[in-house]
């Protein structure tokens, strides 16, 4: 086993990206979309000139998350439609209130996982596991489990939670956003509520 | 101020089996790695860093076997992340070539420390600069994997010695000063499931009776009263508010500092997995440098779970992509080496970005 560190720079990295901003369709050619070269602009950019991505940029913002997602780390948000918190009706209203928000930020680190992946990614290795079935850490300790069906990928929280891969992925000089259909955190009201 | 070089023992092989060591805590001078030549195997060899001093020596993680050289440049092994240890970097070549590294203040992570400085211009020493700021403050080294910057500041090897933060005993300050202390408000309906749950919050506490409290997750004592809470990301540790005086700075490991563009450590603070930063004039929480996952690649252990999916990012993915004979996935700023068939960390690639 070997074992060793290079160090390189990011400036290297940076330089390699250019072009303008390129949307990656899921359903796409996974090659293609796998190689697609990335904006410019940081996730934290693409995310907030997403229309419906407001909710969630709008508590990047608010927490302070936006200058992590516009840094040099890279990170892959499922960001949950406008339309997911919609859905919850009350629920969803008290999430995006300001007195919920570090609810609303405990929810979302649980979509944000490491790295840069595309659903390219994403939906290759679940065709290369033998159960079908692949998970990824995420920024609040638990797990996602993506799956798919009929070219469809979900991604399931811990707690059951399932979400669909909606729209096209935003490919970010420093991450990528999946826009998703809901929350992969079951917020429900509580028991007895 | 007071600069140290950040050691890193530089050896490199060729064929031939290779050990790298790095031990250990100690005062020493400086020293610097060797300079390579890019493209050009060097021989294998053993690097210890003994370090004499305070703490005594703690071995390294550096166990690395030797292998052929990958990429036109020249794998460099060594025992780095010593903390201020009289390294010594003793190159057991096994090729024509030789290495020979002279280790120095040993200074890093507990990982495996080895630069590629066959790269022509990648070369270059990294320095700490520890006491900018604060005058001349000496540093020592004690004996609980960090280094102890006298005064007020610790800097960790890497995440796993920054003191758990815990449940802080006691209840948030502003119950505290209610009469009665102590006591939650009155009951209030949960408006999410397990929103009362330490997980729901990403923490992983003891067993206990929590309840969210106005940007804290509280514990609840048999009294009822509040005997223990934890700020929350976006409530009390949210933009705006003063970093609380009971979460004590430390010093992340250099490669973080630099990796995450955090500057100097008192211009960010680390709680649960969340680097921020933070005005240090006044303390206040400025925004959030980083989410870290927190898990822990060590060389030679089984990766953690939860990196089925190729992750690296983009701009490093023309050099590091999944073969048959490696795999490499990202975390918290390193690219890691993983091994298909056993799963095994092989190797944690620094991508420092400055």
């Amino acid at each position: 086993m070997t074992a060793w560190i290079v160090k390189r720079r990011a400036s290297a990295v940076l330089g390699a990206i250019a072009g303008a901003s390129l949307l990656a369709a899921c359903s796409g050619n996974a090659t293609d979309e796998a190689a697609a070269e990335p904006s410019s602009e940081t996730l934290a950019a693409l995310v907030a000139q997403t229309d419906d991505l407001s909710v969630v940029s709008a508590t990047l913002k608010d927490a302070g998350l936006a200058q992590a997602f516009d840094g040099v780390a890279t990170y892959t948000l499922l960001a949950p439609r406008d339309a997911a918190f919609a859905s919850l009706g009350e629920t969803g209203e008290t999430l995006r209130s300001a007195a919920q928000r570090p609810a609303m930020v405990a929810v979302l680190r649980d979509h944000i996982v490491p790295g840069y992946l595309t659903p390219a990614d994403i939906s290759k290795a679940i065709a290369a596991d033998a159960d079908g079935k692949v998970a990824m850490r995420t920024m609040a300790g638990h797990t996602l489990t993506f799956t798919s069906d009929g070219g469809t990928v979900t991604a399931t929280g811990e707690d059951g939670a399932t979400v669909h891969f909606a729209s096209d992925a935003l490919l970010a000089s420093n991450g990528v956003a999946i826009p998703v259909d809901g929350l992969a955190v079951a917020v429900g009201k509580a028991e007895g509520s | 101020m007071r600069r140290f070089t950040l050691a890193f023992v530089a050896l490199v092989f060729a064929a031939g089996a290779a050990q790298a060591q790095g031990n250990g805590h100690g005062g020493g001078g400086g020293g610097h790695g060797p300079k390579g030549n890019a493209g050009q195997a060097q021989g294998g060899g053993n690097g210890g860093g003994n370090g004499g001093g305070q703490g005594g020596g703690k071995p390294g993680k550096a166990g690395h076997q030797g292998g052929a050289a990958q990429s036109a440049s020249a794998p460099r092994q060594g025992g780095g992340g010593n903390d201020h240890g009289n390294g010594n970097g003793n190159a057991r070549t096994g090729g024509d070539d030789r290495g020979q590294g002279h280790a120095g203040n040993g200074r890093g992570n507990d990982r495996d420390v080895v630069v590629d400085r066959g790269r022509g211009n990648d070369h270059r020493d990294v320095v700490i600069d520890r006491g900018r700021g604060n005058g001349n403050r000496a540093v020592v080294i004690d004996d609980r994997r960090r280094d102890v910057v006298r005064g007020d500041v610790v800097r960790v090897r890497n995440f796993a010695a920054i003191p758990a933060r815990g449940v802080v005993a006691g209840c948030p300050p502003g119950l505290a000063k209610k009469n009665p202390p102590c006591v939650p408000p009155g009951q209030v309906r949960s408006p999410f499931r397990g929103y009362d749950r330490p997980e729901f919050w990403g923490l992983r506490l003891g067993d206990g009776r929590y309840r969210y409290d106005d940007g804290y997750l509280v514990r609840l004592g048999r009294d009822g009263r509040i005997g223990g809470y934890i700020p929350l990301l976006g409530g009390a540790l949210a933009i705006g508010n003063a970093w609380p005086t009971y979460y004590q700075p430390v010093a992340l490991p250099a490669y973080y500092e630099s990796y995450y563009g955090l500057g100097q450590y008192n211009s960010y603070r680390y709680a649960d997995n969340v680097i921020y930063r933070i005005d240090p004039e006044t303390a206040a929480i400025t925004s959030v440098a980083a989410l870290l996952t927190g898990d822990d690649f060590v060389v030679g252990n089984p990766m953690p779970v939860g990196y089925d999916v190729y992750n690296v990012p983009y701009g490093y993915r023309e050099q590091y992509y999944d073969r048959q004979d490696a795999l490499y996935r990202y975390s918290d700023g390193y690219v890691y080496q993983v091994d298909p068939e056993t799963r095994l960390v092989a190797a944690a690639i620094e991508l420092l970005a400055s």
